[in-house]
């Protein structure tokens, strides 16, 4: 076994009980631990068959099969960075929306007071 | 001496006033606006300001919504449009909260709108004989997205970056829901294109800032027009809902 296929392995085992203990104590919203449910997954399929890593390897044109978990790591990196700030992006939205209610509420009350 | 504005239209009438950070300059605004046009409602959008903005605002006699944290320009003028559509005005003018924008063009802006002819105005500081004095750069940017706008929606924009912005119902609507984000005045005017608004310039003169620093620094500026850039092409292909005709 390589040395980089045992570190994975254990990472990802990890990995995946720390998004379940996250989800089941309520700290992880179900919404966003899907993708990190799938990408953990992946790399601990992908990392626990020496055969199955040698495959994706050769399919990808990767002369080094632990590169190739290095690139799917990255992948999955890349979508959850992409993933979370469109996640940002809509609270912001929410966040300008709930400001100018409350400054609207804010001055009415103000209005009702005097 | 400015024209009289009649007292039907003010009564109809809300100017929002976004300002941060502007104690000193916008007291003696709202005083003049109130002094020319006394039944015009004046609104403050006191921007989560660290001074006396809202309270000297308030001490003139505006009407002031007190923003709990930092939204920039954009989410400040959204929240005085939004108080003019669920308050039932008919039309909104923005000014600038610094005093470079004079209350005294206040019923040129109104009278297109009045007259039914547009639903959004601006208040350009290129038509008309008024002097604006402005750095190479700023001249140059701006050029270019008038060339942009103009080649793209066939209005005749001369001074897209102005604040100084008039809009009716119809307009506000709009704008209370969808104002572009961060440096709103030229995305809005491809956004109101592309729901087939009517727009028109007005020229109006600019007066010096009272006091205080302009926002507008050279990497501001370079960071301001990939910005603008980019939501224009987005605003491009934005699928937007269908405003009311």
């Amino acid at each position: 076994m390589y040395r980089t296929v045992v570190i994975s392995l254990l990472a990802s085992l990890i990995l995946l009980l720390t998004i379940f203990t996250s989800i089941r104590r309520e700290r992880l919203s179900i919404r966003y631990s899907l993708l990190w449910i799938v990408s953990g997954t992946a790399i601990l399929v992908v990392s626990s068959s020496r055969r199955l890593l040698d495959v994706l390897a050769a399919t990808l044109g990767i002369y080094y099969p632990p590169s190739a978990l290095f690139l799917l790591a990255t992948f999955f990196i890349l979508v959850l960075l992409f993933h979370q700030t469109v996640a940002i992006s809509s609270l912001k939205t929410k966040n300008t929306r709930l400001a100018q209610e409350l400054a609207l509420l804010r001055q009415k009350i103000e209005g009702l007071e005097r | 001496m400015p024209k009289p504005l009649p007292r039907e239209t003010q009564q109809a009438t809300v100017a929002v006033l976004p300002a941060h950070n502007e104690a000193g300059n916008i007291g003696p605004l709202v005083e003049e606006i109130r002094r020319l046009y006394p039944d015009l409602a004046v609104v403050v959008v006191d921007d989560a300001s660290s001074d006396d903005t809202g309270a000297e605002a308030r001490q003139a006699g505006a009407l002031v919504l007190s923003l709990a944290c930092n939204l920039g320009i954009a989410g400040a003028v959204q929240a005085g449009y939004r108080y003019a559509v669920e308050r039932d005005y008919q039309f909104a003018i923005r000014l600038d909260g610094d005093g470079q924008h004079d209350p005294a063009a206040l019923p040129d802006l109104l009278e297109p709108l009045t007259g039914g002819r547009c639903d959004l105005v601006i208040g350009s500081r290129f038509l008309g004989d008024g002097e604006f004095r402005s750095t190479v750069a700023r001249r140059l940017g701006i050029r270019f997205f008038v060339r942009c706008l103009n080649l793209v929606t066939g209005y005749r924009v001369t001074d897209p970056t102005s604040g100084y912005v008039g809009a009716n119902r119809r307009a506000l609507l709009f704008l209370a829901d969808h104002l572009p984000e961060d440096y709103p005045e030229i995305e809005t005017i491809l956004a109101v294109w592309s729901c087939r608004f009517r727009l028109q310039e007005v020229p109006v003169s600019m007066r010096p800032r009272h006091r205080g620093q302009s926002s507008i620094t050279f990497l501001g500026s370079i960071y301001f027009v990939l910005v603008v850039s980019l939501g224009l092409l987005a605003g491009l292909f934005k699928s937007r809902p269908q405003a009311g005709r």
